[in-house]
């Protein structure tokens, strides 16, 4: 959001305080949001400490659930694009290398999953990965996100709306002793600090682990299903199957792609009679997916299993 | 410290409650949305990968009799019916495809040498699936092509 419509609409919202004021309010609200540096200033404060507290607890609770928020769709974008990536790349391979083939299905992939704009652009690009002829698809996009940059227009506006009536009561009343802000300072930090304990422990950081795990699901299974079908790919174009990949190769290699599943060991099984012209190759990946926080302990599975057929013309292995 | 500024704070004081539960409310939309895209998402792919090898399996049915009658560099070309055949085959075999709800075939198109295969599934996305108690179709296509030489 531009810095220059906030202050144009501070401005609308408190009427009459003075121009100072409302920069002074810009650069506290943006002590917590992004760094920039001309903003982060801050101006010595002695009246008002009480409402700066509260508000910049709410404020800053709201800005960590944002960027829960925020942090779940960047992974769920994430991966997406990087299935998309990989089936693009898939698709140019099996077509003799054509890079524009990828970029297409790429693309097609995309429709109806990511909102239209989101992607910037893709690139298809050639290389040689340990002598094998590879294509490396690359997806940038932007991040279709209400306030990643910790500066999103509702939190900031709410703020601001309830600091000018804080103002506007000051100026119209008789509010003048620092002593009295002081002791409600204490009270209402009191409250506020169990209200954000309560509600912090116990509904955000369960939901935290909730989007955690299911974003860590969701891309485990994607990369399963991907790393089968192209180990069962790889598998039917080798020449014996002692060149085909093994767990070994699959458990770190081009399979999983950009989609960071990393801690993970696939155990591969594979059916099918050794490649024998004709017939067809199982691949069955499986992945357990350790759950965040618990170490040794609870796992949910995840399996991708894709089959290839061999084909019925080439040399006996 | 006066009555207003009293209110004031005790309207600090009940402001977060609001906010929690709405992003309580906004993070399991997220969630319930993330996980009813990657359902369709994940059958789609799975369709597709079927579809593709259906194809290939399509695409090696060449007309055999003809290759023995003219030989392999003249008018090499598929048979259609063993073609749609392997296709039809493959995919009633292959595992993958029991894990497709209601996998149906809808167009196998047999050219010289190029099979075509286009199916279409239904992916039940789960809290979807459970309001409405209808799926989202997908749909896949590929074409495979045999080459001599």
């Amino acid at each position: 959001m531009d810095d220059h419509v906030t202050t144009g609409r501070l401005g609308g919202v408190e009427g009459g305080v003075g121009v100072g004021d409302r920069i002074q309010d810009a650069s506290r609200v943006e002590v917590f949001g992004a760094p920039d540096g001309h903003r982060e200033r801050s101006r010595g404060r002695a009246a008002h400490p009480v409402e700066e507290v509260a508000c910049l607890r709410t404020l800053h609770c709201g800005q960590q659930s944002g960027k829960l928020l925020a942090a779940g769709l960047a992974l769920h974008v994430r991966s997406t694009l990087a299935s998309a990536a990989a089936e693009g790349a898939r698709v140019a391979a099996v077509s003799g290398g054509d890079t524009a083939a990828g970029e297409v299905r790429v693309r097609a992939a995309l429709v109806g999953s990511l909102a239209d704009g989101v992607v910037d652009d893709v690139v298809v690009t050639r290389s040689a990965a340990g002598g094998v002829a590879t294509l490396n698809v690359l997806v940038r996009a932007r991040l279709p996100l209400v306030g990643f940059s910790g500066r999103p227009p509702w939190r900031c506006t709410a703020m601001r709306s309830r600091r000018s009536e804080v103002r506007r009561t000051g100026s119209a009343g008789s509010r003048t002793a620092d002593s009295g802000t002081a002791d409600s300072g204490t009270a209402d930090s009191g409250t506020a600090v169990l209200e954000v304990l309560v509600l912090g422990v116990g509904l955000l950081v369960p939901l935290l682990y909730a989007v955690v795990s299911v974003m860590s699901v969701q891309s485990a299974s994607y990369a399963a299903t991907s790393a089968a079908r192209e180990a069962a790919r790889a598998y039917v174009t080798a020449d014996t199957p002692s060149q085909a990949p093994r767990g070994r190769e699959l458990r770190h290699g081009s399979y999983w792609g950009d989609s960071g599943v990393a801690a993970v060991t696939p155990a591969v099984r594979r059916a099918g009679t050794c490649l024998a012209p004709g017939s067809r190759v199982d691949v069955t990946v499986v992945v357990a997916v350790a759950l965040p926080l618990l170490p040794g302990g609870l796992s949910i599975t995840v399996t991708g299993a894709e089959s290839m057929p061999v084909d019925r013309f080439r040399a006996a292995p | 410290m006066s009555a207003a500024r009293r209110a004031t704070v005790a309207d600090d004081d009940r402001s977060v409650l609001p906010l929690v539960i709405g992003v309580v409310v906004l993070v399991i939309a997220l969630l319930t949305v993330v996980t009813d895209v990657s359902v369709p998402w994940l059958q789609r792919r799975s369709l597709q990968a079927t579809v593709d090898g259906a194809a290939l399996a399509g695409a090696q049915a060449v007309d055999l009799p003809s290759v023995y009658a003219g030989g392999a560099h003249v008018d090499l070309r598929l048979d259609p019916r063993a073609a749609r055949a392997a296709v039809r085959g493959y995919v009633a075999a292959v595992p993958s495809s029991r894990q497709l709800a209601s996998l149906a075939l809808t167009s196998v198109r047999v050219e010289t040498m190029t099979v075509t295969v286009r199916a279409s599934a239904v992916a039940h996305p789960p809290f979807l699936s459970w309001v409405t108690g209808t799926g989202v179709t997908v749909v896949a296509e590929a074409s495979a092509r045999s080459t001599a030489g």
